[in-house]
């Protein structure tokens, strides 16, 4: 019987179908609570379940990575990769792989002091937005709407401490009709796409923020700009893409390499946890 | 079916087939529990910490 490890901190609703999904294949799912294990760097992993495959499901994204690095160190399949989910987990690292392939996405720059994030700004242009370059679910991205006001949120960014120091600095998108595209890449398909609509008044479209999901048509142009992205980060995985459709067509923000799919399965009808696990169980074999 | 009951408001939770460190919302008090014992019919919640910075997907 294939065993397969799911790597956790939280079970949440896409978990627990990933799980049952495991034992409707006649597998069998092993839930590893990150918060119960202690990892030896240089010994061996006698700590962690030996599984035939891991799929790594961490809401923490810096535990997670940790996780994925030793287990493949030692030999272990993890999907998503450690090198994937490295890429994917920092802004930075996600818009210059979606650049080095020539595939579109927003003009993005850092910077590491307020002044020279001003100066980046004027380049850049007003109005544009700010991101941390770890994080999700749209937390703390904010409109950057002319120089006085981005000085006094840089300057709020530097008292919150290192992780918020670089400043990822992104031109603006006008969204049509206020919405994005988030598509499901699982090995090498894409299957499933789901507007999501920000809510009155909200810039951020995530679902987190009380965005819509509605379904969306896997059309070709998504198809294969999906399939670049998940390519350009790493490829062979499961992914989020997000996707805007601005004035300019279609454009890739960003790639994520823990995905969930809660809002996604019921508007849209599709088994997503059961195609995961088929691709998991596949990668076995 | 399993039954606990929130350690804010005490309200008497129901979980379909539930798993260890699974997530639940209290319907009364709205407070966000994690599934941590589960014996027979009976689960002990607790509530989950505060949410990380580098929380995501």
């Amino acid at each position: 019987m294939i065993t397969v490890g799911l790597i956790c901190d939280r079970v949440r609703w896409d978990e627990k179908a990933l799980i049952r999904a495991v034992e409707k294949r006649g597998a069998k799912p092993i839930i590893i609570d990150q918060k119960s294990i202690f990892l030896d760097l240089t010994g061996n992993l006698d700590n962690v379940p030996e599984v035939d495959v891991y799929l790594q499901r961490s809401v923490s994204t810096i535990k997670g990575l940790y996780i994925s690095k030793l287990l493949e160190e030692k030999g272990h399949i993890v999907i998503n990769s450690f090198e994937a989910s490295r890429i994917c987990a920092d802004k930075v690292l996600t818009t210059l792989a979606l650049a080095r392939e020539g595939i579109p996405t927003p003009h993005t720059l850092i910077a590491f002091d307020v002044d020279s994030a001003l100066r980046a700004l004027e380049k850049l242009g007003y109005p544009a937005v700010i991101k941390p370059t770890l994080g999700s679910w749209g937390r703390l991205v904010a409109p950057l709407k002319d120089p006085q006001t981005a000085r006094a949120i840089l300057e709020d960014r530097v008292f919150m401490g290192a992780l918020y120091q670089t400043f990822y600095l992104q031109e603006y998108v006008e969204k049509e009709m206020n919405r994005d595209i988030r598509s499901f890449v699982v090995g090498d398909r894409v299957v499933a796409a789901i507007y999501r609509v920000a809510a009155e008044g909200e810039l951020r479209t995530n679902t987190a923020l009380g965005g819509r999901a509605e379904p969306c048509p896997v059309t070709a142009e998504i198809e294969e700009l999906s399939l670049r992205a998940a390519k350009a980060v790493g490829g062979d995985g499961v992914y989020g893409i997000d996707i805007l459709a601005g004035p300019n067509g279609m454009m890739v923000n960003e790639v994520n390499h823990t995905v969930e799919f809660h809002t996604t399965v019921p508007v849209t009808g599709i088994d997503i946890p059961g195609m995961i696990i088929d691709y998991v169980l596949e990668r076995v074999k | 079916m399993a039954r606990g009951n929130c350690p804010e408001c005490d309200a008497e939770i129901e979980v379909d087939d539930p798993v260890i460190r699974e997530v639940v919302e209290c319907p009364e008090c709205g407070a966000e529990l994690e599934v941590v014992e589960i014996e027979g019919e009976r689960v002990k919640f607790s509530v989950v910490e505060m949410k990380g910075e580098d929380w995501g997907e």
